[in-house]
């Protein structure tokens, strides 16, 4: 007796499977279009964040500029990524050691090495070349060692370097003056670099 | 809605919001008021009803029963009731004590209707549409409520009549032990003849009821029987003319009375016991029911399932709506930001664009110019030009005259690990150690000039010319490597002071590049 009728449940039943089936759908089409837009959010927050560390890193690389772009333009006319002007060098050292008076001057170049990177600390973007120059002269005074090493320092041909420099009076007695009171004789080093930008590809596929 | 049956009528009552209404009133064997009955019924669908029952077929036991529990207890108890009232649907136990001595069996009071003939086809009615019965009660189990407010002792015979139906009274007793219903009677007395006699009746219908209950041991000896009769004026003024029956004590209450003193008098359209007892039942209607017959409660069951499915569509509804709402909501709002986002990204890429041109217009990446000028500026570090180390020199020379400048060499150092190698820049890059310096090694040599054979002046001034260069800045430290005179004990000295030779001095001194 107490066992249920179902036919007598019928429209009770059908409402609630049929409220069930509504709710279902709703829940689905709402859920779905709540996974959607997670997705597109969670797409355009990756983009957001890629875009985010691209002008990071844009940002890194102007502060970079702003930081070395005056010396590097600096060691750009300098000649230090530039080809050696030897001829340069020579006409100069020449030239000054005429206007000095120095007519004893002997100079020698060494030819130019390509220096180790690894050892040396230095990035693998940059190749490093060294030139010896040593020059050896009789001056009359101490100031004609400055103007030659200065007239070679101006020149735009590599980074020059006074590496060692030794100056000896040869007179006895300073007071009395000559054209050869003191012998000096120096060794200078030139430097240029090539830059590969191959070597640093991450920066340009940056660009 | 409360269905109370009689063995004559039907009354239905309304309850709402506490207040008992009388809607109608059916005699049962009418059948003009059977077919009113199913007029009315229509306007009562949806509606939750009880069932007061106060019928005379409805008798009560009391049961000495072997102390059993769970299922076999439920077993014996409806084998019993199967036995004290076959084929009824109407029964119902409650356990009234355990006894302290013997077995220690359970005392159980019985009650059942033995013959509802006469209620049912209104009861089909109601199950054929499907009125939902929440409870079928007894008016005798709930008399006790009806005399609560009487404050009356704990055993309590009370009697009490209904309608007057031709020449008979009918009237109900019921013995009560501790609220539990020990004893109960529905019966009936002449009326036609004297009151007296009327009395006379009652008092003796009393007198046996006392001897019944004396003889079952029921009454605590000694004290008299309470009796509560709740009847009509007359037979109260007749009863009070007589000598109450021996050992018992009479309380007249009137219906009206007990309605005010449950506070009902308003709260009830036609106050009398039947009503009162209708009023009761709606209040406590949340108490156990009495009776379950299976025909109502198949009804109730459905109604019941009916109940649940439509709260469980309303919930699933609710939830579903709520979860949906919540998800639109969410949904919405991410698109907002998701358009903002895109706002902000398109921004972006225009920066980035920007920032990338600005960078492809100059030709020359950061990196690039990060790698050249950090090798250059460590290349250039502190380069030893001769103008500089003349202008260091020569300050030191400022107040020494007499110390003559024979020669003056300088290079490019490392102090190695140990602080006693040191190697010039060319030597380092060919042994392939860091271009980086920190010193420059300057090393003097000269004469004292006016010597005059004084050695010890020529130390002294040796000595402050070191001590005026090493207090300049871009020294970092001085040895003297050689004094006018070595007066080291180990030392052989020989000299002729024929000899006017300037005796010389030579020192080794260090830069600091940073200073260059």
């Amino acid at each position: 007796m107490n066992n249920l009728d179902y036919s007598l449940l019928k429209g009770r039943i059908i409402l609630f499977f049929c409220v069930l089936a509504v709710c279902i759908l709703l829940l689905w089409i709402s859920f779905s279009q709540l996974s959607k837009q997670q997705q597109m959010m969670g797409n355009t927050q990756s983009d957001m964040d890629h875009a985010a560390t691209e002008i990071d890193h844009l940002n890194n690389l102007v502060l970079l500029f702003e930081n070395f772009n005056t010396d590097y333009k600096k060691y750009e006319t300098k000649g230090f990524l530039g080809e050696e002007q030897r001829l340069s060098w020579i006409e100069t050292l020449e030239g000054t050691a005429n206007n000095l008076g120095l007519y004893d001057l002997r100079y020698q170049i060494s030819p130019k090495q390509q220096l180790s990177n690894e050892v040396l600390g230095l990035p693998a973007s940059i190749t490093l070349f060294e030139s010896k120059l040593t020059l050896e002269s009789g001056l009359v005074h101490e100031g004609d060692l400055v103007d030659l090493i200065n007239s070679l320092n101006k020149l735009n041909s590599g980074l020059f370097i006074v590496d060692s420099c030794k100056i000896d009076r040869t007179v006895e007695n300073i007071e009395l003056a000559s054209n050869h009171n003191f012998q000096a004789a120096c060794s200078t080093l030139w430097y240029t670099a090539v830059y590969d930008e191959q070597a640093n590809g991450f920066i340009e596929d940056e660009l | 809605m409360i269905f109370q049956f009689t063995d004559k009528t039907l009354t239905v009552y309304q309850w709402s919001s506490g207040e008992l209404h009388t809607d109608s009133v059916y005699y049962l064997n009418n059948p003009e008021d059977l077919a009113l009955f199913t007029n009315a019924i229509a306007g009562w669908i949806d509606l939750t009803g009880y069932v007061l029952l106060n019928l005379l077929g409805e008798e009560y036991h009391e049961e000495q029963l072997p102390h059993i529990q769970g299922k076999d207890r439920k077993l014996m108890l409806e084998r019993k009731l199967g036995k004290l009232f076959p084929n009824s649907d109407y029964t119902h136990y409650k356990l009234l004590k355990r006894e302290k001595t013997g077995r220690k069996d359970d005392v159980y009071l019985l009650s059942g209707v033995t013959d509802t003939a006469i209620i049912e086809p209104y009861i089909d009615i109601i199950n054929e549409y499907q009125i939902e019965i929440s409870g079928v009660y007894s008016t005798p189990l709930i008399i006790h409520e009806i005399i609560k407010p009487l404050k009356h002792s704990s055993q309590v015979l009370v009697i009490a009549t209904g309608k007057p139906a031709e020449d008979r009274l009918p009237f109900r007793q019921t013995f009560l032990n501790d609220k539990l219903i020990h004893f109960n009677r529905l019966t009936s007395i002449v009326t036609s003849g004297e009151l007296d006699d009327l009395a006379t009746k009652f008092n003796r219908e009393i007198q046996r009821t006392w001897q019944y209950l004396q003889n079952r041991h029921e009454l605590k000896p000694g004290i008299d029987l309470e009796v509560i009769l709740i009847v009509p004026d007359n037979v109260e003024t007749a009863l009070k003319t007589q000598i109450e029956v021996p050992h018992c004590q009479y309380v007249f209450a009137k219906p009206e009375e007990l309605v005010k003193l449950h506070q009902a008098e308003d709260k009830i359209q036609q106050p009398n016991f039947a009503s009162l007892t209708a009023f009761l039942l709606g209040k406590t209607v949340h108490k156990t029911l009495h009776y379950k017959p299976k025909n109502l409660a198949f009804v109730r069951l459905h109604q019941q399932v009916k109940r649940y499915l439509f709260a469980a569509s309303i919930i699933s509804a609710i939830v579903t709506l709520g979860i949906t709402g919540s998800n639109l909501l969410k949904s919405h709002q991410m698109k907002k930001a998701n358009q903002h986002m895109n706002q902000t990204l398109l921004g972006n890429s225009g920066n980035v664009q920007k920032l990338e041109s600005w960078f492809n217009a100059r030709q020359s990446s950061p990196e690039k110019m990060e790698n050249v000028v950090t090798t250059a500026r460590k290349l250039t570090e502190g380069n030893p030009l001769p103008q500089y180390i003349f202008e260091v020199i020569s300050d030191g020379y400022e107040n020494f005259n007499d110390l003559s400048l024979k020669t003056l060499e300088w290079k490019t150092s490392s102090t190695s690990e140990n602080n006693t190698q040191t190697t010039n820049n060319q030597e380092k890059l060919n042994s392939g150690k860091s271009i980086s310096t920190n010193t420059v090694l300057v090393t003097l040599e000269g004469e004292v000039l006016n010597f005059h054979g004084n050695y010890r002046k020529a130390i002294e001034r040796v000595k402050a010319f070191a001590s005026g260069l090493n207090s300049l800045p871009p020294v970092t430290s001085i040895k003297i490597r050689k004094l006018p005179l070595d007066i080291n004990p180990t030392t052989n000295i020989s000299r002729s002071i024929a000899d006017q030779t300037a005796p010389t001095y030579a020192l080794d001194l260090q830069l600091n590049k940073g200073a260059l």
